[in-house]
């Protein structure tokens, strides 16, 4: 569903992308790998239109992607987490939620006439509320919210934006084991639906006990692919990612 | 006499609000420091100063000089689109200067620093709203209809949208928002009221001239909207009132007019000072500044 070829991304003289290409399935849950700088998070801003790829296509449900605006790729059906924190601070925990519906909420008249959230909206919010454990807070401010709180309403507003390719910049880093286990689940149950799935995590113990498919960076370069058994024997991810 | 003080006090208490609720909307709501706020205000007060002179009627200048204003709005919000912060508040700030070197310069439309006296009062079906209490009870009905307009605008979910671009327009866009077009409106309904504000000014005072339009005059107001706090309406309001009546007062205890106005600007800088230190929020805002 997600096709990259030969996608690159240079700044100043560091190729950060230099040739990338890999592709994506529906129901598989695909990992990306690769140590520190080795241009995983500037291929998934690449993919979701925040910066503009030099060369290369990133293709997705047969329709061109690349250097699309960001808004206009989240509405094509691709959600995405960020690594830090960017929920909207001085808002509730429901609110954050409830922005990510739809956009009829953009529509200026329709607002200022007359237009609420459907009681359909708030089953739908609390529904995944209750999935990712976070209908306890919801009223709560979220700029107000413990570190692994927010990671869990962010993956909650990832999964509540429609979408049909979900890409996770790692999604469990600070998060305690307990949590991190529930985020497992939570993603293997979220595939069983039928969803695609691209994450990018350094904990390989969550990553192969999850992936169905590992795509390993390196130097801005895909170095190796293939299910978490063949990466775990595969030369060069030892030596690159691993330090063996 | 102290009557007609009062009533003079509460029409410029109107003509506030407006000002400052409308900057709210931009800066408070949706995150835009819009420091070219001022320059809507003149555009307004020009654009039904000359069109009621040339003989069109109240209540199209009026509009008009919403509607203009509005328009001039949306083409700040054009080039300004991809600013955020202190680099916004200098664009926007260039902006204000340029529409006050135009009023300044372009003689011919706006005879320049010479202003434009003789502005009619306004009159609606015939009525004319000549005395000041009448001018106050049009002050009074226009300033309600832009805060419930307003109000209804913050707290429906376009409102949240134009938080979210606040808070984070990244985030905002990721989850699928336009957040160009979101920031666009709020620029375009902001400058709508303020142009009208402008209006009311120019029919209540009946003279204007390019002066009333500087970035000075914007001070207040912004002061009015750290006071009273982001993001908060109601509080907006009651920080005008204060802050209108405040360096009134001085009047009243015996100060000369000379004195009066270089210690209203003390007062002012003194309480921005305080609030900065002690209450950063505001009064009544939620938001962190």
């Amino acid at each position: 569903m997600l096709q990259i070829s030969n996608l690159k991304k240079h700044f100043g003289g560091i190729k950060a992308v230099n040739n990338v290409s890999f592709e994506i399935q529906e129901n598989k849950i695909t990992a990306l790998i690769g140590p520190n700088g080795s241009g995983k998070t500037t291929v998934f801003n690449l993919i979701s239109g925040i910066l503009k790829a030099d060369s290369g296509r990133i293709i997705f449900n047969k329709e061109e992607i690349t250097n699309k605006k960001v808004n206009e790729i989240s509405n094509l059906g691709v959600s995405r987490l960020f690594q830090q924190a960017r929920l909207f601070n001085n808002l509730t925990v429901k609110e954050n939620l409830l922005l990510a519906i739809n956009n009829e909420d953009t529509k200026f008249w329709k607002n200022l006439i007359n237009y609420k959230f459907t009681d359909e909206d708030y089953k739908k919010i609390n529904k995944i509320a209750e999935v990712v454990g976070i209908e306890s807070f919801m009223n709560k401010q979220a700029g107000d919210l413990s570190f692994g709180q927010k990671r869990l309403v962010e993956i909650a507003r990832a999964i509540i934006n429609p979408h049909k390719l979900l890409i996770l910049d790692e999604p469990v880093a600070g998060v305690n084991p307990k949590l991190r286990k529930e985020i497992l689940l939570l993603l293997k149950k979220l595939k069983e639906k039928g969803e695609a799935i691209l994450l990018i995590e350094h904990d390989m113990n969550f990553t192969l006990n999850i992936a169905d498919n590992v795509i390993v960076m390196d130097e801005g370069k895909v170095i190796a692919e293939g299910n978490p058994k063949q990466i775990k024997n595969n030369k060069n991810v030892l030596e690159a990612y691993l330090g063996e | 006499m102290i009557e007609a003080y009062f009533i003079h006090l509460l029409i410029l208490i109107g003509i506030y609000i407006i000002l400052a609720i409308s900057l709210q909307l931009a800066m408070g709501f949706t995150g835009l420091i819009n420091l070219g706020h001022i320059a809507f205000l003149g555009i307004g007060a020009y654009t039904s100063a000359l069109l009621a002179l040339a003989g069109w009627p109240f209540w199209i200048a009026f509009l008009l000089a919403g509607l203009i204003a509005a328009f001039f709005g949306f083409l700040l919000s054009i080039p300004t689109h991809k600013l955020k912060g202190d680099y916004l508040a200098l664009a926007t700030m260039g902006f204000s200067f340029v529409v006050y070197a135009i009023l300044l310069n372009w003689t011919e439309l706006t005879r320049g620093p010479l202003g434009i006296p003789g502005i009619p009062k306004p009159s609606l079906l015939g009525f004319s709203f000549s005395s000041n209490l009448s001018f106050l009870i049009l002050t009074a009905v226009i300033t309600l209809i832009s805060y419930l307009i307003i109000k209804r605008l913050v707290t429906s979910p376009f409102g949240k949208v134009l938080e979210s671009i606040r808070d984070d327009e990244l985030a905002s866009k990721t989850i699928g928002k336009n957040t160009f077009k979101s920031k666009a409106i709020a620029l375009v309904v902001s400058a709508f009221f303020v142009g009208i504000a402008g209006s009311l000014y120019a029919h209540y005072i009946t003279f204007i001239d390019p002066s009333s339009f500087t970035i000075i005059q914007l001070i207040p107001v912004l002061l009015i909207v750290i006071v009273g706090g982001l993001a908060s309406l109601e509080g907006t309001i009651i920080a005008t009132v204060v802050l209108v009546s405040i360096p009134e007062m001085l009047r009243f205890v015996g100060f000369p007019s000379s004195v009066i106005g270089p210690a209203r600007q003390i007062l002012y800088a003194l309480i921005l000072l305080l609030i900065l230190i002690f209450k950063p929020k505001g009064f009544y805002g939620k938001v962190k500044l």
